[in-house]
């Protein structure tokens, strides 16, 4: 078992610049800014500064709405402009980059190690498999089946009772 | 073994864990882990900083991101800080850039006229905004006897937020659904890394999705969402598990039939008995989708861990949901449940959300076996005994902490 420093990574927030689009006929306006915030109980404090906000940004408008776009994209994102920012009735939406960090926690020697090491990872982190409890092997198999055939993991079924085996014997600290 | 493997931001194939010492030691673990009282272990989890917009969260799963809320969070007030509000995501494919300006929101199916809607559109419509706890189906799972597989979550995956958004309602009506609509499916960015796997989606019943209570949110406490929380846009459905809670939304999609998609059909299914409870082993039982949240209870200022002085006062201080409703009282008990008195609630800041409460009592020679309890307004009571099945779901036993004389 390695330390407890598990995880190494840093974060980027990107984001800020240029007034995107703000807009609306003024009648639009009128009426988002009468009848904006529906309560659905009472939070003062909160619906006064949001309603202090839609009434703030009740300003005439020089830019055009843009025309939506087409079709949603289907795989993530391009990466945001820079300075890219949604700004509406006193809401700013700002882009954001970010990245995730990855784990070397690493899984006990044993038979079958390797196995479960070199097949178990493609769509999860070892800590999924290290931080369950004792499970049985019937439930292990369950597991692993479930895996292959439902969430269709990149294992071949020659190695499952091997990673079975490996995971109904792996050392649980209790 | 079908379908292509994505390799759109890593390659995922490549990160093959190592295999380490068989040993295990306490040691190993440094000051900045917690142990999470999972009985039968392991108990051990890292606290980790390194996610992006978020503060120490206690690490369950690093890819794809399972981040619990440390408990001591839950005392400093009923509303849960944003960088540290639990994470959960099934797919490992999320995205690390979203730009609000190019993001879209389709809504299409059985509509008159299907929408392409910009960050812009959904900004303009009316808004809305709700106090309400999200909270992951399998909250407590950790703490299920016999233990069950899954996130081997402790307390921690719920958290309570101000939301501030449009109502789903309104989004439908600038398509216009058409009669004979039965479900409103939910789909986001997020994606399976096998692309033959089930893409997370979920669904809510058209009337449900209209109720005007559900609503697509791109506020959480004033501020946008982090990213792992769902950013730009998360739908929030007031006194649901966090299952329908969809994030990253991206399509709207009006079904003129039942969902029969892998993740309503078959996955995050109950036993439709009451409190969802089953005996280990048993088979037979009719089952259902995970729907409605049930009443909890918790205290936030003393864990097993704390002592007390005989004698002594003891103020006790906690939160407490109603569920799908409001919280209606709050007891506690020091004699193991014989007797309850009500403990004082806090400022009610919606039905859906937290309710700070408080209690005064005096330690007794072998210290305070402490209990609480809340009833919502539909009269609902949490047990004494814990539910149980084979999902880990909807845990809601009436807690017990035991605090040692000193």
């Amino acid at each position: 078992m390695s330390s407890g420093q598990i995880i190494t990574g840093v974060a980027v927030i990107a984001a800020f610049g240029v007034l995107f689009a703000n807009n609306g006929t003024q009648s639009e306006r009128n009426a988002l800014a009468q009848a904006d915030v529906a309560h659905t109980y009472p939070v003062p404090a909160f619906s006064q500064r949001i309603n202090q906000e839609i009434a703030a940004a009740a300003q005439p408008a020089t830019a055009p709405q843009p025309a939506p776009t087409a079709a949603p994209a289907p795989t993530p994102t391009p990466a945001p402009t820079p300075a890219a920012q949604v700004q509406q009735h006193g809401i700013d939406i700002k882009a954001v980059a970010v990245e995730f960090p990855s784990s070397d926690r690493e899984f006990p020697a044993g038979p079958g190690a390797e196995l479960v090491a070199n097949n178990c990872v493609s769509c999860h982190s070892s800590g999924m498999i290290l931080n369950q409890p004792t499970l049985t092997k019937a439930t292990w198999t369950a597991e692993v089946n479930k895996m292959l055939h439902t969430y269709k993991a990149p294992v071949a079924e020659e190695d499952v009772d091997g990673i079975v085996t490996y995971l109904a014997s792996m050392p649980v600290a209790k | 073994m079908a379908g292509s493997i994505k390799s759109s931001r890593r390659n995922f194939l490549s990160g093959a864990a190592a295999v380490g010492a068989a040993v295990l030691s306490r040691q190993a673990w440094a000051s900045d882990s917690v142990a999470l009282g999972l009985n039968g272990g392991p108990d051990q989890r890292a606290l980790s900083s390194a996610f992006p917009q978020k503060g120490s969260m206690i690490l369950q799963r690093t890819r794809p991101p399972l981040l619990e809320t440390p408990f001591e969070v839950f005392d400093q007030g009923v509303f849960t800080p944003n960088d540290r509000f639990f994470v959960r995501w099934h797919w490992s494919v999320i995205p690390e850039r979203i730009d609000p300006v190019t993001y879209t929101l389709a809504v299409r199916g059985h509509v008159d006229r299907a929408q392409s809607l910009s960050l812009a559109d959904i900004l303009a419509l009316p808004r809305v905004e709700l106090a309400a706890v999200n909270q992951c189906s399998g909250n407590s799972r950790g703490l299920f006897q016999p233990r069950v597989a899954g996130g081997q979550w402790a307390n921690g995956a719920m958290g309570n937020a101000k939301w501030v958004g449009v109502r789903l309602r309104d989004v439908l009506d600038r398509a216009g659904v058409k009669a004979g609509a039965v479900a409103v499916r939910l789909n986001g960015l997020d994606e399976p890394v096998v692309d033959t796997a089930p893409d997370f989606r979920k669904s809510l019943a058209i009337d449900h999705a209209r109720d005007g209570e559900v609503m697509l949110a791109f506020q959480m406490n004033g501020e946008q969402l982090p990213l792992l929380n769902g950013f730009p846009l998360r739908l929030v459905v007031p006194g649901w598990y966090s299952t329908y809670w969809v994030k990253m939304v991206s399509d709207i999609e009006v079904l003129d039939k039942p969902d029969d998609d892998y993740w309503m059909k078959t996955a995050y299914l109950i036993p439709a008995t009451p409190r969802a409870n089953v005996k280990p082993g048993e088979t037979g039982f009719p089952v259902e989708p995970i729907n409605r949240m049930v009443p909890r209870s918790f205290f936030t200022n003393v864990t097993d861990a704390s002592t007390v002085k005989i004698g002594a006062p003891v103020s006790l201080r906690g939160i407490a949901m109603g569920g799908d409703c409001g919280v209606a009282g709050v007891d506690v008990s020091f004699d193991k449940g014989s007797t309850w008195s009500p403990a004082t609630l806090g400022a009610d800041e919606g039905a859906y959300g937290f309710r700070r409460w408080t209690a005064e009592t005096t330690a007794g020679s072998a210290g305070l076996v402490a209990m609480v309890r809340c009833t919502n307004t539909k009269k609902e009571v949490q047990p004494m005994e814990a539910n149980w099945n084979g999902g880990g779901f909807m845990r809601n036993v009436i807690e017990t902490v035991t605090l040692a004389a000193a």
